[in-house]
């Protein structure tokens, strides 16, 4: 949402579109980073349920802060291509949507080298695994979180970017979207890039079949609730091998 | 001298528990007393939607902090309550009354159906997946227009009346809503502070409990847990058709997600694991919605909405990062309450322990009870306890256990030794069903093992200790054992919630049997303290006691001599012959080979998961397999030092 959001007010006051783009994304990381460091960092040995209050309170503020700036309408981005669609043969595809593609292929492979073949992405998965360990060969848990903080942020800012131009933007897009994000990234299996991404693609198909076939206004109810019935079913993700831990 | 000690605490704390008792009466007389001031029905309404919020949240709060379950997804029972009550009365003028009980039904079942599964998932899992449900319920109240109303929703739904007596004024609600929560706290209170309660709390790992050893004590951990997410549900329930029937117009957009969240950040603000801190809660969070409505146009012109969010979320995180524990532990630091309000437990609180103590002497109901046990543990006379034949247990590739068999006749003390990582413990886990063998099979009082989950093999008297102690320490140590006297509770659920005499009586017993436990291994001279306070040796004993209060066949001890002095060791011994004077088979792993030498009849040697000499402890000693396994092939060594 912040992401959208940013780089459209930005366009609208003339800045070109890349710079808006670049400057949007940057500013999500910051709110990441601030949230991480003002709210997550000083409770971090807290229970979850209170790290997971902190986050959704913090994104309630955000949210309403988003609405004193920017008010109830919706806000859009012009293409980032200079086609708007293109033909072929009797397809007609939107060009961003090819560019939102890009950038999704992108980030997947940005983030399998960045978590296969890093240091900074392979620290960050063992202090994921175990965060004691972790800290015993020399890993900085707290700027391991710091760096998932940014980079989910980043990570957000940036979808929230380039989808701006197919489907508008809102204050209240937010939380519906996050929801979604994060129920794919679970069955998808959590700690697998290519279970999340096999989510995410699960969870936008689901959606646009019960659209097409079912009913429009039923579209998330159906596709959310075959999505509980899959994490139920696997707790551990689609992908997410069973561990085998200590008992 | 045990009982002057007790009347001695109880002389001194006397004067708090006063105090504590003026505190908790002088709260309802001032919620009684409230409608007969004038011009209070500002107030009144408010106290209203305070004492709604309040029962959902007691029930969210009794998930929450007693059962360790987040839950995201409230709104949808609240909603269901509310949806049952509007169209019932819409469709087929059916009386709110039915409404209400079609509800709390209604709610049970879904309760039921979703508990199980759902509640398989934990931490963030489950409060997505609450979630989600949350929304799936709104998108389908806004598609089914025919029965819901679609988005604009119902109405106007009559307000509840008692025969032609209806229930106009916001004074006859405020009795009414303030009523039901009384009902609900006392009904909570009554359960967290009771086996219930004890049961709830040694499974709710972030309180000190732990899931594992609450199943090996013949806890149904799912059990438990589906039961409070059906009690929240009817709480949500309850308050959704209450308010129904008050607001008169429901409409989709009362139950979403919001509501939910705004549930959750009372209970929060109160404080999780306090039934107080959700009223409090209740009331602070509304309160200050209030209070933000109409302070904000004085200070911004414009509308206040969006700043009214900002501000409210703001507060919310104030106080969850400078009191995570809530407003409730807060207050209680200030007014020096703590220890006696937090410890609210009949057993815990020196009086009532003190007069459980005297009534539990000589108390001739508790054979009764035991023995209506009895014939079923002696049915079988087969003088095994249990077979395990040609049991596996592989990790991926790591065979921990190998083709392992074993027999343990009743009555005997049998050792398990080897090196660190031979599958000591392994086998123990597959033994009390923490894990399924790979392969093969146990076979216990002649009955296979396999389709039994750990607390249906505790149940039937195969109890456990603990290398890494777990014992429960958020409980005192007469509670930790009487967690262990779970397998032979009766008392109903409501009848515990309620405090009949039936569940009194049984509380007795089973304090008494706890205290009888206790004495058995030496600690029940420290039955009131909690068990951090004891040092290592007393804390081994409690665990003891704990797996004893099941009467279990077969004892499983996991290196309970670790960390001892010899002195200690050798009592130890004798505490494991007097055990098996109870007609106890005890398992053991132990390193200490004193305690090994001198009290196995058999010794069984692991190495590699594969059990390579059985024998006597003399035999044992001497061979040479398990020099070898412990110390290497002497070759070896001549060799390494004939390079060095």
């Amino acid at each position: 949402m912040l992401g959208g959001m940013i780089a459209a007010s930005l366009a609208g006051v003339g800045l070109p579109l890349p710079l808006s783009a670049l400057i949007a994304v940057s500013a999500t990381s910051i709110v990441g980073a601030m949230v991480w460091l003002v709210f997550v960092y000083p409770r971090s040995h807290e229970s979850p349920i209170l790290l997971i209050m902190l986050t959704l309170g913090a994104s309630v503020v955000i949210r309403g802060l988003a609405f004193i700036l920017w008010g109830w309408d919706s806000k859009s981005l012009p293409s980032f291509l200079p086609a708007e669609a293109i033909s072929i043969s009797r397809i007609t595809i939107f060009s961003q949507s090819i560019l939102v593609f890009v950038a999704a292929v992108t980030t997947v492979v940005g983030l399998f080298v960045f978590f296969g073949y890093t240091m900074l992405g392979r620290a960050m998965q063992a202090c994921a695994d175990d965060h004691k360990g972790a800290s015993l060969i020399g890993i900085r848990f707290e700027s391991m979180g710091l760096s998932a903080f940014i980079l989910t942020s980043a990570l957000g800012g940036l979808a929230g970017v380039v989808i701006t131009p197919l489907t508008t933007t809102a204050y209240d897009i937010g939380i519906p979207l996050a929801i979604k994000g994060f129920l794919s990234a679970l069955v998808g299996g959590l700690n697998k890039t290519e279970g999340v991404i096999l989510g995410g693609f699960t969870l936008g198909l689901l959606e646009a079949l019960s659209a097409g076939f079912i009913s429009s206004g039923l579209r998330d109810a159906i596709a959310l609730g075959i999505f509980v019935l899959l994490l139920v079913s696997r707790p551990q993700g689609l992908i997410g091998g069973i561990e085998a831990g200590r008992i | 001298m045990k009982n002057t000690d007790l009347s001695r605490v109880q002389r001194t704390e006397r004067s708090p528990k006063l105090r504590r008792l003026t505190c908790i009466l002088s709260l309802p007389l001032c919620l009684v007393v409230l409608p007969l001031f004038p011009n209070v029905d500002y107030l009144l309404s408010l106290m209203i939607f305070i004492g709604l919020y309040g029962i959902a949240a007691l029930g969210l709060s009794l998930l929450m902090g007693y059962a360790g379950q987040i839950s995201l997804g409230q709104g949808v029972f609240y909603g269901i309550g509310a949806y049952s009550v509007g169209v019932l009365w819409t469709h087929f003028g059916i009386s709110p009354w039915f409404g209400i009980i079609c509800g709390v039904i209604l709610n049970s079942s879904i309760a039921y159906g979703l508990g199980k599964p759902i509640l398989r998932l934990q931490g963030h899992s489950l409060a997505v997946a609450t979630f989600a449900l949350n929304i799936i319920f709104v998108v389908l109240l806004r598609e089914t227009p025919k029965l819901t109303g679609g988005p604009s929703g119902l109405g106007p739904i009559p307000h509840l009346s008692v025969g032609s007596f209806v229930l106009t004024s916001d004074v006859h609600y405020y009795y009414l809503v303030w009523i039901t929560v009384a009902i609900f706290f006392i009904f909570y209170r009554n359960l967290v502070s009771s086996k219930f309660g004890r049961a709830l709390r040694s499974f709710h790992s972030f309180s000190g409990g732990n899931e594992i050893a609450s199943a090996t004590l013949a806890i149904d951990v799912a059990k438990y847990k589906s039961y409070v997410f059906i009690l929240s549900a009817i709480s949500a329930g309850v308050a959704g058709s209450l308010c129904a029937t008050y607001v008169a117009y429901i409409s989709p957009s009362l139950f979403d997600f919001w509501f939910s969240l705004l549930l959750l950040i009372m209970v929060m603000t109160g404080g999780i694991g306090s039934l107080w801190g959700a009223l409090l809660g209740a009331g602070i969070i509304l309160a200050l919605r209030e209070v933000l409505t109409e302070l904000l146009p004085i200070v911004i012109s414009g509308p206040a909405a969006p700043y009214e969010v900002v501000a409210f979320g703001v507060i919310f995180l104030a106080i969850l990062m400078l009191m995570p524990g809530g407003v409730v532990k807060m207050l209680m630091r200030f007014f020096k309450l703590g220890s006696h309000i937090r410890r609210n437990d009949p057993s815990t609180s020196p009086g009532s322990l003190h007069s459980l103590w005297q009534a539990g002497l000589d108390n001739p109901v508790e054979d009764a009870l035991t023995k209506k046990f009895l014939p079923g543990q002696q049915e079988s006379v087969s003088p095994i306890a249990l077979i395990a034949s040609k049991v596996s247990k592989n990790f991926g590739g790591l065979m921990a256990v190998c083709s392992l068999s074993m027999e343990i006749r009743k009555g005997e003390i049998v050792a398990i030794i080897g090196p660190n990582g031979a599958g000591k413990t392994t086998l123990f886990n597959l033994i009390n069903g923490v894990l399924k063998p790979s392969s093969g099979e146990i076979n216990y009082k002649g009955q296979s093992t396999t389709p039994l989950s750990c607390h249906e093999i505790a149940f039937r008297g195969l109890a456990r200790t603990f290398q890494d102690l777990r014992i429960f320490t958020n409980m005192s140590v007469i509670e930790n054992v009487m967690v262990g006297c779970h397998k032979w509770d009766k008392a109903s659920l409501f009848a515990v919630g309620f405090r009949l005499p039936s569940a009194r009586d049984e509380e007795r017993i089973v304090f008494r049997k706890s205290l009888k436990k206790l004495a058995f291994v030496g600690l029940e001279s420290v039955a009131d303290k909690m068990p951090s306070s004891l040092p290592l040796k007393s804390q081994k004993l409690l665990l003891i006691a704990r797996a004893l209060a099941l009467e279990p066949e077969i004892l499983l001890l996991d290196e309970p001599a670790s960390g001892l002095s010899p002195t200690e060791v050798n009592e130890l011994a004798d505490m494991i012959f007097n055990i098996r004077q109870l007609g106890t088979a005890i398992l053991l792993i132990e390193h200490r080979m004193e305690l090994v030498m001198k009290c196995a009849d058999r010794v069984i040697v692991l190495n590699f998961g594969e059990k390579i000499v059985e024998g006597q402890p003399e035999d044992i000693r001497r061979d040479a397999r398990v020099i070898e396994a412990y110390l290497g092939r002497q070759t070896d060594v001549s060799e390494n030092q004939e390079t060095s």
